[in-house]
């Protein structure tokens, strides 16, 4: 079942690390999915679920300790450079260089991505005019609001056009308005063709732009499918009650 | 107005949350136990090992030329401590050994008509870029002197001149100073820069901290928000960072003072005998009044300056260059045996605390110039606080929103007439 | 490694860190202008004192009834002091505290004496002043008077030297003095070892520890010595010698180092210190902010996203702290040359450096090594640190454990052509010393280069495997053991208590008198230390004793095994001696002088046996294989364990030669208790070792002088002794895998 065609794949990923005091601590217990191409996948958790652990598996931050994780049929074990080159990772907690400019930011990574060297200045320039950063692109960041900042970090996703983008948490800490245009971006990637792999634990904003939902809870993924499969499993209408009740059944 | 109570609470959350940082724990409390100890020991090891090698060897030295009538001379050589005489080879097979290290030393002896017929000439080949060589050359160097001595002696003999009137006159040293009181001037030597220095570096990490750090750790807000007067947290942090300071500056006194004999023992060898390292604890309330109030005045001093930095890192960068300098011009200065307080070195911060805490270990007390001392330092407190107080009244400042640096406050803000329009 | 990928990083790099103000002020420009004023506040204050000191006048004291001729002997001595050049040079003694307890310069027959005449006219300029004083020595006491004379006549001096004497006699009699008779008496006696009757005495007072007393009557010895040799050539001269004194015996030096050697002599052991610590001062702050500091910023993360692989981010990173080390470095020794070179200070005479360009050429080459291992452990701290911040904690271990590395330049024994050659920065630091002498060893300096790089190569990796690792990127922090305190906070602070219980073992004999003596020791350690230590750990961390201690019973194998591994444990520890003793040799003289200390023979042999094999089997075994182990046996692999239990335990035994044997006893038994887990057969060991080892030495049976061949014999059992233990093994519980990537391993 597994082929080239799955953006990603993942069969009994399995995260465990050694911490002194606590022994070995299970963060990611043998979950499996997959995203089919040109769609949102969610993964909707609470806080310590696993969600971020899974997400650094898939963009090689983590290495798993079993299973297997396949991005573009490149495993992410096996060859992490080449999967990263297919992927755009994007969380509220990473940073930026404060002491680049945003220009200087997009075009790092896009070299550093393996962008052609040539076609670079004109992918800074699409995505400089794409985000609206034109006045202060040449401003270092470390000048920038959060907000300006927010956009900067996305543009410097996509420097390297990437098929495949994963998003960890991407609206926490962000206003209405900004995650807003966050989902608009989301919305609009998907329409260009991109997979688009997310997590939250923001119930409205899952039911709002996945296509299909994996819950994760305790580091296993509890139930998954399309909202609708999910609704006709529980029986309940609104995703927080479907949560809910897949939650207090494993417990 | 200063409410003590508030005061003594904002102290107490500083001060347990320092212990339960685990850079100010180490770097006030772990260093000076363990540094110490730590240092002794590799200096201990490495010295004994250096001695050694160059006290106990025995240099092997080659003697040439006109031995028979230097005889008197070549057994003096051979019974000299730690010198072996190895046969003779020829002259240049010898150089060529000295420079590989084989040989240390080549004594030739010529003929020579200096003061009598049986007077020699001794030319010493030696390596002076080898450590055993150069060793080996003042052996016998000093046998030579000693030897020259006795020859005139003989020679003034012969001529009807006897031993007695040849010596003269008998010259001697005596050191009067008592064990305790060498012990005490070494210590007065090494431990008031070295306390001073480690109460500048334990008494920087909690400044910055409790200043830069928690403005970058956002909780500078929360702290501003408590109901109570601004300058009941600010005395709280500042008695806190003070105490860290002057906790740091004694437990590095009790740690060397405690750890000096072991660290002199390898550099004095036998003559550690002579010497005892005793505190001397009628100092020591004396010794806590100038390190604390020298804590006191750099707490004072490194508050004020990281009040301009927003992160702990700008902190640091803003006040090392003034670290460096406070530990710098002391540590040259303490570089004297002789320099003793005066009335124009009371004035000057910092080596004058050095100064009366090195005589106060060696049992010195000028009383007028300590006196002098202390009340410069409480001058020199009472100016920063001055500053500090004038500081807290601009709102930018406060909240880290100040663009300026301490020199453009200083210019713009401070010397203006009307602060609070500024 | 993709050239082009490292290329680009690295700019990225070095443009971030250039337009990092605070780096760019305190590692580059700050240290350049630190460095001039360091030497020109140096300059100042040398010259400051020096004018002072020429202005000063000591004022002193004569007493006694030879006083007029003493006077009459200074009084020469200062004409002729006048008379000479008064040039100013440097004394030796300046600032050195060492200097100070000197009792060589407290007169006796050393100073008797008469200089060689080396030419050139050395004499400060100073001036003495003469004050009345009824009670000198409660002037000198007070201060009044810098120093006094006591002049006494021959007759005096006689009678007192009498009185000397008989007191002597009456105590045990002075150990110095009878040996150094003992041996002249072989020679001759002459003016210069010994006062004959009826020769008056002056006998300068003064204190030691006040400066102006010590140099004054220093100065007023040396006046007095230089009239007294006057009088001698003339007394001389009077009885008929023709020649000037001075011309007996004479006496010249041949050198046959070059001046450029010579220099070298001295510079040569500064060079690699002072390199060191610019290439340690210049890259530190770019290091901390380079792994540590993204981490910080959370810019690493994004960093780790990127189709780079991380010996690529490691390697540019590593270019960019390697390039501000060279910069630093490069810089300041441009700026040394600017400010010493051109004579704007003065260096001292033997620092004359004349350096060849040859010699230029090799020391930049062999210290690019230094500046990569340097940059490269800068850059592993950084990369194992959490925060900025945890990385300046580690900063100064990690300096100290370098400038100890690079101060076996100093060791003046040790040549390249020794083991030291594989000693990372030490081999530098060795490399330069004979460089500067003239002495290349070209295979050696090959050797020494490959094992920085080796060294350096390793750190990378293990760098780039600190990107790894799991600590660093997530978040969770590990200080929830010091939360729960108590037994969970045990493993993070076992070595702490080690740390400590080493520093009063260290510290304590020194400041306690009681403890100068044997059985104060022992009691000391044994019981004040080890067995209180062992007990408040169980006490404070409320650990299960019995499972702290390794109470286990173990298989009856086991006993025959440790029977056979007592003496072959120490038999083959003589080979491991005799190895170490290739790399660290030690004067037969210290040795024996310890072994005499360590193992007195006035002790009945029971009590030997109960203080050195007994006491120390059973406490020190609870203490090292015991609390230790336990503390440790889930942080380390089991190979590691061993290792670093044994090195603990050998370090608690100070001296450093018996580092070595003591390592390796720890090791075997610390092998024997991971084992077996179980604390009994260590003990039985350790005692047991101990033991042999001193009836070995109260018997005068010495070992080493067996034919190897015997030695060989005992191998065997030693390796069959081990593999009883392994065939029997159950063991210690809880041990890690040996190796990384085992399955189910919790480490990896």
């Amino acid at each position: 079942m597994t082929t080239v065609n799955d953006p990603v794949f993942v069969k009994d990923l399995t995260k465990t690390y050694y911490d002194e005091s606590r022994g070995s601590v299970h963060a990611v217990r043998q979950i499996g999915f997959t995203c089919n191409p040109g769609e949102i996948f969610g993964l909707l958790g609470a806080n310590g679920a696993g969600k971020t652990t899974t997400l650094r598996m898939l963009t090689t931050i983590l290495k798993p300790s079993a299973g297997t994780a396949k991005i573009m049929g490149y495993d992410v074990a096996e060859e992490p450079v080449k999967v990263r080159r297919h992927v755009g990772f994007y969380s509220a907690t990473t940073a930026l260089y404060p002491r680049l400019t945003a220009r200087e930011t997009i075009e790092f990574f896009a070299r550093i991505n393996g962008y052609d060297a040539s076609r670079t200045p004109a992918r800074v320039d699409e995505l400089v005019e794409r985000f609206g950063i034109e006045e202060y692109a040449r401003a270092r960041i470390d000048k920038l609001s959060s907000g300006m900042k927010q956009k900067v970090a996305i543009a410097r996703t996509l420097a390297h056009d990437p098929p495949i983008l994963v998003f960890d948490e991407p609206t926490v800490g962000l206003d209405v308005l900004n995650a807003l245009e966050m989902q608009a971006i989301l919305t609009e990637l998907k329409a260009q063709g991109k997979t688009i792999l997310f997590s939250t634990h923001i119930m409205s904003e899952a039911e709002k732009l996945c296509d299909r939902i994996a819950i994760i809870h305790e580091g296993r993924i509890l139930a998954s499918g399309t909202l609708e499969a999910l609704r006709e499993r529980t029986g309940a209408h609104y995703l927080e009650d479907i949560f809910v009740s897949f939650i207090q059944e494993a417990a | 107005m200063l409410n003590l109570t508030d005061t003594g609470l904002v102290f107490l959350r500083e001060l347990r949350g320092a212990l339960r940082e685990r850079s100010i724990v180490i770097n006030v409390v772990l260093v000076p136990l363990f540094m110490y100890p730590v240092l002794l020991w590799v200096a201990y090891t490495g010295l004994s090992f250096v001695i050694g090698q160059t006290e106990n060897f025995t240099a092997r030295v080659m003697i040439a030329g006109e031995v028979e009538k230097g005889a008197a001379l070549v057994r003096k050589i051979e019974d000299a401590d730690r010198v072996e005489r190895v046969s003779a080879a020829d002259l240049e097979a010898a150089e060529e050994a000295i420079r590989d290290g084989r040989l240390d030393l080549l004594v030739e002896l010529a003929p020579w008509e200096g003061v009598g017929a049986d007077d020699i000439e001794v030319r010493i080949t030696g390596d002076s870029s080898k450590d055993r060589s150069r060793i080996a050359m003042s052996r016998v160097e000093d046998v030579v002197n000693r030897h020259r001595t006795a020859y005139l002696e003989r020679a003034g003999r012969e001529r009807g001149l006897n031993g007695s009137a040849y010596q003269m006159i008998w010259i001697e040293r005596e050191n009067v100073s008592t064990s305790r009181d060498m012990g005490r001037f070494i210590l007065g030597m090494a431990v008031p820069i070295l306390v001073i220095i480690m109460l500048i570096v334990g008494g920087m990490y909690p400044a910055l901290d409790a200043t830069a750090g928690e403005r970058e750790r956002s909780t500078w807000e929360t702290t501003l928000t408590a109901a109570t007067d601004r300058v009941n947290i600010l005395a709280g942090k500042y008695l806190y960072v003070a105490t860290l300071s002057t906790t740091a500056g004694m437990l590095n006194f009790l740690a060397m003072s405690l750890s000096m004999r072991t660290l002199m023992a390898p550099l004095l060898g036998d003559r550690i005998q002579d010497l005892s390292f005793t505190i001397p604890w009628s100092a020591v309330p004396l010794i806590f009044v100038v390190i604390m109030l020298l804590a006191l005045f750099v707490s004072a001093f490194l508050m004020v300056v990281a009040s301009f930095a927003r992160t702990f890192k700008d902190a640091q960068s803003l006040a090392g260059p003034f670290v460096t300098v406070m530990i710098l011009v002391p540590a040259v200065f303490m570089q004297f045996p002789g320099l003793e307080l005066t009335t124009w070195l009371a004035c000057v911060p910092i080596i004058n605390v050095c100064l009366v805490f090195r005589e106060a270990i060696g049992g010195v007390y000028q009383w007028p110039l300590i006196g002098l001392t202390l009340l410069m330092e409480v001058l020199y407190i009472w100016i920063i606080l001055r500053i500090a107080a004038a500081i807290t009244r601009y709102e930018d400042i406060m909240t880290g929103s100040y663009e300026g640096g301490l020199g453009g406050f200083l210019k713009h803000r401070l010397l203006r007439r009307n602060p609070s329009r500024g | 490694m993709n050239r082009a990928t490292i290329g680009l990083l690295y700019r990225n790099e070095m443009r971030m860190l250039l337009r990092d103000r605070r780096t760019v002020v305190l590692s580059i420009l700050l240290p350049l202008l630190v460095l001039p004023a360091i030497l020109f506040g140096f300059k100042f204050m040398n010259e400051w004192r020096q004018e002072q000191q020429d202005t000063t006048t000591y004022r002193y004291a004569v007493v006694g009834a030879y006083a007029d001729s003493v006077r009459a002997l200074i009084a020469r001595g200062e004409t002729r002091a006048a008379g000479g050049p008064a040039e100013n040079v440097d004394l030796v003694e300046n600032g050195d505290p060492a200097e100070t307890g000197d009792p060589a310069e407290d007169g006796g027959p050393a100073g008797n004496a008469e200089p060689a005449d080396t030419g050139d006219d050395d004499r400060q300029p100073a001036s003495f002043l003469e004050v009345e004083a009824a009670m000198p020595d409660s002037s000198l006491e007070a201060g009044d008077l810098d120093f006094y004379l006591e002049a006494l006549t021959g007759s005096e001096a006689d009678s007192l030297d009498l009185a000397r004497a008989a007191a002597d006699t009456a105590e045990t009699g002075d150990g110095d003095d009878t040996t150094e008779h003992g041996e002249e008496a072989v020679v001759e006696v002459t003016v210069a070892d010994e006062r004959y009757p009826g020769v008056p005495v002056v006998r300068v007072y003064y204190r030691a520890n006040r400066d102006d007393s010590r140099r004054g009557s220093a100065l007023l010895v040396d006046r007095m010595m230089d009239a007294r040799k006057q009088d001698r050539a003339e007394a001389l001269r009077e009885s008929g010698l023709e020649t000037d004194p001075d011309e007996a015996i004479r006496l010249s030096r041949v050198d046959v180092a070059t001046p450029a050697q010579a220099a070298g002599f001295y510079f040569g052991r500064l060079l690699p210190l002072l390199l060191v610590f610019l290439t340690l001062t210049g890259a530190s702050v770019a290091a901390m902010d380079s792994v540590a500091g993204e981490k910080e910023r959370g810019s690493l993360e994004t960093l780790l996203t990127t189709s780079v692989r991380r010996i690529e981010i490691i390697a540019a990173k590593q270019l960019t702290i390697l390039s501000v080390a060279l910069f630093i470095t490069l810089a300041q020794a441009g700026n040394l040359f600017v400010y010493l070179g051109l004579g704007f200070i003065d260096l001292p005479a033997e620092m004359d450096i004349d350096v060849s360009p040859v010699a230029v050429l090799v020391l930049f080459v062999m210290y690019i090594p230094v500046a990569i291992v340097v940059s490269s452990l800068l850059l592993l701290i950084s990369a194992y640190a959490k925060t900025y911040k945890e990385t300046q904690l580690y900063l100064l271990p990690v300096f100290l454990g370098l400038m100890v590395l690079t101060a076996a330049g100093l060791l003046p024994a040790v040549s390249l052509r020794s083991l030291i050659a594989v000693v990372p920065v030490a081999n530098v630091s060795v490399a330069v010393r004979e460089i500067m002498v003239g002495h290349y060893d070209i295979p050696m300096l090959l050797v020494a280069s490959a094992s920085m790089l080796l060294a350096a190569f390793l750190m990378l990796r293990w760098s780039s495997r600190m990107l790894d690792n799991e600590r660093l990127v997530t978040a969770q922090d590990m200080d929830e053991a010091d939360l729960a305190g108590g037994a969970a906070l045990f493993p993070k602070r076992v070595l702490l208590w080690f740390l400590g219980m080493w520093a009063i073992v260290i510290i304590a004999p020194s400041n306690i008198d009681a403890l100068t003596r044997l059985e104060g020791q022992w009691a000391f350690n044994m019981f004040g230390v080890f067995f209180l230590g062992s007990l408040l750990m169980i006490q404070v961390h409320r650990l299960d004793w019995r499972q702290a201690l390794a109470i286990r019973p173990v298989r009856p194998q086991v006993w025959l095994a440790v029977l056979l591994l007592v003496p072959s444990t120490l038999l083959t520890g003589i080979f491991v001696v005799g190895l170490s003793s290739v790399f660290l040799p030690f004067p037969e003289e210290l040795l024996e002088q310890f072994a005499s200390e360590l193992l007195p023979d006035d002790f009945p042999l029971w009590q030997i046996m109960l203080m050195m094999a007994l006491t120390p089997g059973i406490v020190e075994e609870m203490a090292f294989r015991g609390l230790l182990l336990h503390g440790l046996h889930r942080r380390l692999r089991p190979v590691v364990l061993i290792l670093v239990v044994g090195i603990i335990f050998g370090l608690f035994h100070q001296a450093l030669f018996r580092i070595i044997p003591t390592t390796y006893l720890g090791v075997v038994i610390t092998t024997v208790a991971v084992l077996t887990g179980s604390i009994f057969p260590c003990m039985l060991l350790h005692a047991g070792n101990n033991a042999f080892a001193f009836l070995l030495y109260r018997y005068g049976v010495e070992i080493e002088t067996w034919p190897p061949e015997l030695l060989l014999l005992n191998v065997p059992v030693f390796v069959f002794a081990l593999y009883l233990l392994y065939r029997y093994r159950t063991p210690y519980p809880g041990l890690l895998p040996f190796r990384k990537g085992v399955r189910g391993d919790p480490a990896d």
